[in-house]
């Protein structure tokens, strides 16, 4: 492990939650809950969780806990009033000792998801919870069964950190597709393939490890919590396993005006974590596939219309405006090959450019030659540039011919492993 | 009548030379004052070059830190290194100066150079003005830049460039007020063409061009509700 700075403050808690947390004593499993204004669905996630509870962890003591970001509508009376009806029919033979008890809490910090995890850490902590979930408060696609497939890889087989994999669109998480998954499995090793799925089991230690954490101000109080959760369970060589969780169908919550603040948080997350876990990624080579739990199946996935023509305008403006800054961080012939590749009415930027290009920012990060902010920002669209060339190579193929596809990407980073390294290593 | 001609230029070189000669101490005050200068920034910029190498050999392996990432913000490729030995080399020459035309004896000389001397502080605020104005025309012109190519804008770069020149002018009308330059004159300009480019936008915009006014905020509406289609996360 790396040794932690200083120890920072726990995160405060309301004195009425105080106060039931010391009444409820210890607990076997725990489930989070993040929210903001989520009235429409998360009374079918908190009858989800209540029921997979339920029936899938019958003699155990649990909790569930709603961390809320002070939501107007009534996303909070929901959680508290949410009936989950008779468990009979899904309950089979299993009688819970007891309800599940319900915690249901603002948190204090920087308004995001990251603070509300912040929270659900302590209070797991507090509570010496064995074994923790979080689940998004948007998901539409929940059972009972997600519980069991995050939390037993920890109750019953010693696993510290359990991610998430889906059945997802291919233009779904394209983040995650193009840079996150495979930039985080050349790093560590490690194929995790939904690093920044939002849905996790981890162990109640490895919440108290969270908590050591020391920058809570930052973009992990946002959306790079999930990359910071996944990355420092990989680096810390932790046991990790990843649960398929069937098809995940949520409410979007990135229209197109979020992206550059999301990017920002995700990335300049993992370049962080590249800098902190420094020894955990270097000489790293190839990757290896990590345990699964669950049937993998085929699942029926919502269509996601994809405007490719946008997506390459954005990219040949960038290409035609942004270089005086791109030339403060990408070589000579990054820039050459992203001219040559704005040049069709479609982006054609190559799997071997691309990933340079995520390189050379990763390293114009590590050495401040821009603002980190401004670097990522730049990034945004040749990001769009690479999303496009993927939708075009793959629009009329199979969903397995797509994930073939990026099969080849994830292959190219790792060998490009090298010159990142080589990259990160140079001073400018 | 050339007798008391002769006499009279003699006197005058005479006085001429007393003069000078009354000048020669001031100038070897101002001389010394000004050698002690450079030594002294000499010193202080070698000290200040040991630190940031002792500092860097410290942190050998790590990061470079904030200031390097602020300068190259503000489009300034020297070292953070660089600048503040520089900085601190002509701080140290003017104080140096200053100090030694404030031991010389009370004279016109001395006035002159004391009205000299004293401008070097406001005109040196003036220039760091003026590259402050440099470094935030280029933060604003960068994200002007990104944020509208990253939304698809067309008017990306004319607009970047826009909003650089009316940054730099503003923190150049200040630099020149700071001295003193044409004040009046400098901020009656100042007022009347930001103004002017007010009003002539909202006539242009408003009046002289309302259909195109309307159409453009359409689109613009539009185009910020537009999406990719793309689920990013």
């Amino acid at each position: 492990m790396t040794s932690p700075r200083a120890t920072p403050a726990l995160p405060p808690l309301d004195a009425s939650v105080a106060e039931k947390v010391k009444r409820l004593g210890p607990v076997d499993v725990l489930v989070g809950i993040p929210s903001f204004n989520n009235e429409r669905t998360i009374g079918h996630v908190v009858r989800a969780v209540v029921a997979g509870l339920a029936r899938h962890f019958p003699g155990a003591r649990a909790v569930l806990v709603n961390s809320d970001g002070g939501s107007t509508d009534g996303t909070r009376e929901i959680v508290e009033r949410t009936d989950v009806g008779s468990l009979a029919e899904i309950l089979v033979d299993a009688v819970p000792v007891a309800p599940a008890a319900r915690i249901v809490t603002g948190y204090h910090g920087v308004p995001g998801k990251g603070s509300a995890f912040r929270t659900i850490f302590r209070i797991a902590a507090e509570l010496e919870a064995k074994a923790c979930c979080v689940v998004d408060s948007d998901l539409r696609s929940i059972t009972p069964e997600w519980v069991e497939l995050l939390l037993e890889p920890v109750t019953a087989h010693g696993y510290e950190f359990v991610a998430p994999l889906y059945g997802r669109h291919r233009y779904d998480g394209t983040i995650t597709n193009t840079i996150v998954y495979p930039l985080t499995r050349a790093l560590y090793g490690k194929r995790i393939r939904q690093p920044i799925g939002g849905d996790f089991g981890f162990s109640g230690k490895l919440a108290a490890r969270f908590l050591e954490f020391d920058d809570w101000e930052g973009p992990v109080a946002r959306y790079g919590i999930d990359i910071f959760m996944t990355t420092t369970a990989v680096a810390e060589k932790l046991k990790v396993a990843q649960a398929y969780l069937g098809a995940k169908i949520h409410d979007p919550k990135d229209p197109g005006g979020d992206l550059q603040p999301m990017m920002v948080q995700v990335v300049s997350t993992l370049f962080a974590l590249m800098e902190r876990y420094e020894p955990s990624w270097k000489g790293v080579a190839g990757s290896e596939a990590v345990p699964l739990f669950g049937f993998p199946y085929t699942v029926g996935l919502e269509p996601v219309p994809v405007k490719v023509e946008r997506l390459a305008s954005i990219f040949q403006q960038a290409a035609a405006d942004l270089v005086p800054i791109w030339e403060g961080f990408l070589s000579e012939r990054s820039l050459a090959e992203i001219d040559e590749a704005a040049r069709g009415r479609l982006p054609a930027l190559r799997d071997d450019t691309w990933v340079r290009i995520v390189s050379e920012t990763a390293a114009g990060w590590r050495h401040r030659l821009l603002p980190g902010e401004t670097l990522i920002k730049s990034l945004v669209p040749l990001y769009l540039g690479k999303v496009a060339t993927f939708v075009a190579e793959t629009e009329a193929g199979t969903a397995d011919e797509a994930e073939a596809r990026l099969e080849e990407l994830a292959l190219a980073y790792e060998r490009g492993k090298p010159e990142l390294e080589a990259l990160w290593a140079r001073r400018s | 009548m050339s007798h008391p001609l002769s006499q009279q230029i003699a006197a005058a070189f005479e006085r001429l030379v007393d003069a000078l000669v009354a000048v020669v101490p001031a100038v070897l005050v101002i001389v010394t004052a000004l050698l002690l200068g450079v030594l002294a920034g000499a010193l202080l910029k070698a000290t200040l070059r040991l630190a940031f190498r002792l500092t860097r050999h410290r942190r050998e392996g790590a990061a470079p830190g904030a200031p390097r990432g602020l300068l190259r913000a503000a489009g300034l490729k020297a070292s953070p290194e660089v600048v503040a030995g520089t900085a601190s080399f002509w701080t140290a020459v003017v104080v140096a100066l200053a100090v030694g035309v404030n031991a010389l004896e009370p004279g016109a000389l001395k006035n002159v150079l004391q009205d000299i001397v004293g401008f070097f502080p406001r005109l040196l605020a003036a220039a760091l003005l003026f590259l402050v104005g440099l470094g935030v025309g280029a933060l604003v012109r960068r994200s002007v830049l990104l944020g509208a190519v990253n939304a698809g804008l067309p008017w990306a770069r004319p607009g970047s460039r826009a909003a650089y020149a009316v940054v730099v002018a503003f923190f150049a009308a200040a630099a020149l007020d700071h001295l003193g330059v044409g004040r009046s004159i400098l901020v009656a300009a100042f007022s009347i063409v930001a103004g002017g480019i007010v009003l002539a936008l909202a006539l242009a915009f408003g009046l002289g061009a309302r259909d195109l006014a309307r159409g453009y905020l359409e689109r613009k509406l539009r185009a910020e509700h537009e999406d990719t289609g793309i689920r990013h996360v």
